[in-house]
């Protein structure tokens, strides 16, 4: 196995956990701050496949935009979120991957030519020499100063008032 | 290089589990967010398909960003909605949301 394969394999085991937890945590704040973490995660497979605009795009509209704001709105819930059942979520989980693998991967199963890069060092350097890595801290840095932001609202907010 | 079947696959499982989400769970906000890990997962596989098959086909890419239109008005939309009702004092729990009957 190779490094690019051993970094894909992170960066799914990130996305689909992340995205696992996002409906067994139970407080609303952390769902949200999971489906952030499924977003890099995509974003980072945009990445690998070589398409660094829909990267950048996945970034700006759902980190620096959805996430913002939903972390913005949910930021005040006190309540914990309706927790499901989760033995019947498992069994959801497990009933629709194996009927959609059965159904859709036997069809992509057959070897795909990628005609672009995608080694570990064109990787890198599309990512740090990219035209897009001002853009890329930007969105990071807008997401961090509004959950920085909210946490220390919420510390203070009885000095405040 | 990676497979584009292994793109399918997480693309797939990331399916399955915001389909068991919104099946499963009752809140309205988690509701949205299994909408949205859907429309991730179909962006994953719609980029994969379109990168390794037809790199050059412009219709591929005015569905992606239409897709990333819907994603982000349908958030839009509902959180208006949830921070409206959360005004009112509303249950959250999707079976009870009877103020929406005429």
């Amino acid at each position: 196995m190779v490094l690019s394969e051993i970094v894909f394999a992170g960066i799914a085991i990130l996305t689909v956990g992340s995205a696992l937890m996002l409906f067994m945590l139970k407080k609303l704040i952390h769902a949200v701050v999971c489906i952030t973490l499924a977003f890099i995660g995509a974003a980072l497979m945009m990445l690998f496949l070589g398409q660094s605009l829909f990267a950048l795009l996945l970034m700006l509209v759902f980190i620096g935009g959805i996430s913002t704001y939903l972390v913005v709105a949910v930021a005040t819930e006190e309540k914990k979120a309706v927790m499901i059942n989760q033995k019947l979520f498992i069994g959801a989980v497990t009933v629709f991957t194996l009927t959609m693998a059965i159904s859709i991967l036997p069809q992509v199963a057959a070897p795909q030519t990628l005609p672009a890069q995608t080694g570990m060092a064109d990787l890198l350097s599309q990512f740090i020499q990219g035209q897009y890595l001002i853009l890329y801290l930007l969105v990071l840095l807008l997401f961090s100063t509004v959950i920085g932001g909210i946490l220390v609202m919420r510390k203070f907010a009885k000095l405040l008032i | 290089m990676i497979p584009l079947f292994y793109f399918i696959t997480v693309s797939v499982v990331m399916l399955a589990i915001g389909l068991a989400g919104i099946a499963s769970d009752r809140h309205l906000i988690v509701i949205v967010l299994g909408v949205e890990l859907i429309l991730v997962a179909s962006i994953i596989s719609l980029v994969g398909f379109f990168t390794y098959s037809q790199p050059q086909n412009t219709d591929a890419i005015a569905m992606l960003l239409a897709l990333f239109v819907v994603a982000a008005v349908e958030v839009i939309a509902v959180i208006t909605f949830y921070v409206h009702m959360k005004s009112m004092n509303v249950d959250f729990d999707v079976t009870k949301l009877s103020r929406l009957k005429w």
